[in-house]
């Protein structure tokens, strides 16, 4: 399922082209719910957000976001490829 | 810095991306991760064990300030448990990656992960266990299926391919 990512303040949502969790829930060594859930992510964006001339920071990151969900603390971070 | 840069150079957590259980994906991804060998290669063993034995010095209190971040761990078992089970899990990241040309997540071992996160080895057994592997690992390099180095324009050839996929298939963002 798509998580949503503009909770957070991701303004590219519907450019997502995947995520996934890492950290400790990739590899399989999480512990109960002590830890964070990494969400990674990347994003294509517009051709005018990429190329033009207010081509803005293509990195978002917001670490330790709670989510509105679960109250879980959540490190969200996308990238472009 | 651009994903595909990070991966191509052999950033262990960029690296992921390609082989961890996704959630969510699309064509475009689907399409540009079908020969995650691209990005592979058997130069990569080296920002992996970099970042390991980077790890290993700051849990023995040899590099910066040793465990910062739980406290909590350190009162319980002597060490940041957590930080060691990271620190093991790169070494054996890397001697998978040249072994087998792939990362294996959740990972294979994952079940010494988790004893090692709850406190089963000694700080001592931690860094006889990392040096093993990272022996193992650079053993393996010699060996290993992988390529020398990536193939940068091939790379650069899949990333342009998949913006313009995306943008043609996104109504309202191509360019008129």
């Amino acid at each position: 399922m798509k998580p949503d990512f503009a909770q957070y303040g991701f303004v590219h949502q519907e450019n997502l082209i995947m995520a996934c969790i890492g950290g400790s829930q990739a590899h399989g060594a999480k512990l109960g719910a002590t830890d964070d859930t990494d969400w990674y992510g990347l994003y294509i964006p517009p051709p005018t957000k990429l190329l033009g001339l207010n081509a803005r920071s293509i990195l978002f990151s917001r670490p330790e976001a709670n989510s509105a969900a679960t109250g879980h603390k959540m490190w969200v971070s996308a990238y472009i490829p | 810095m651009k994903w595909a840069g990070l991966a191509a150079k052999g950033n262990p957590s960029a690296l992921h991306f390609l082989f961890a259980p996704l959630e969510f994906t699309t064509n475009t991804w689907d399409h540009f991760s079908a020969r995650p060998e691209l990005f592979l290669a058997k130069g990569h063993v080296k920002p992996f064990l970099g970042f390991a034995d980077d790890q290993m010095k700051r849990l023995l209190g040899q590099k910066g300030q040793k465990n910062v971040y739980r406290a909590e761990l350190e009162d319980k078992y002597g060490y940041d448990t957590k930080y060691a089970m990271h620190v093991i899990r790169l070494y054996g990241e890397a001697k998978e990656l040249m072994e087998q040309g792939r990362i294996t997540l959740p990972r294979p071992n994952r079940d010494e992960l988790i004893e090692i996160r709850r406190g089963k080895y000694s700080l001592a057994e931690i860094r006889e266990l990392g040096s093993q592997l990272e022996s193992e690992a650079l053993t393996a390099q010699a060996t290993s299926p992988l390529p020398d180095k990536v193939d940068r324009d091939a790379i650069s050839l899949l990333l342009a391919d998949a913006h313009l996929r995306f943008w043609s298939a996104s109504e309202g963002q191509s360019i008129p």
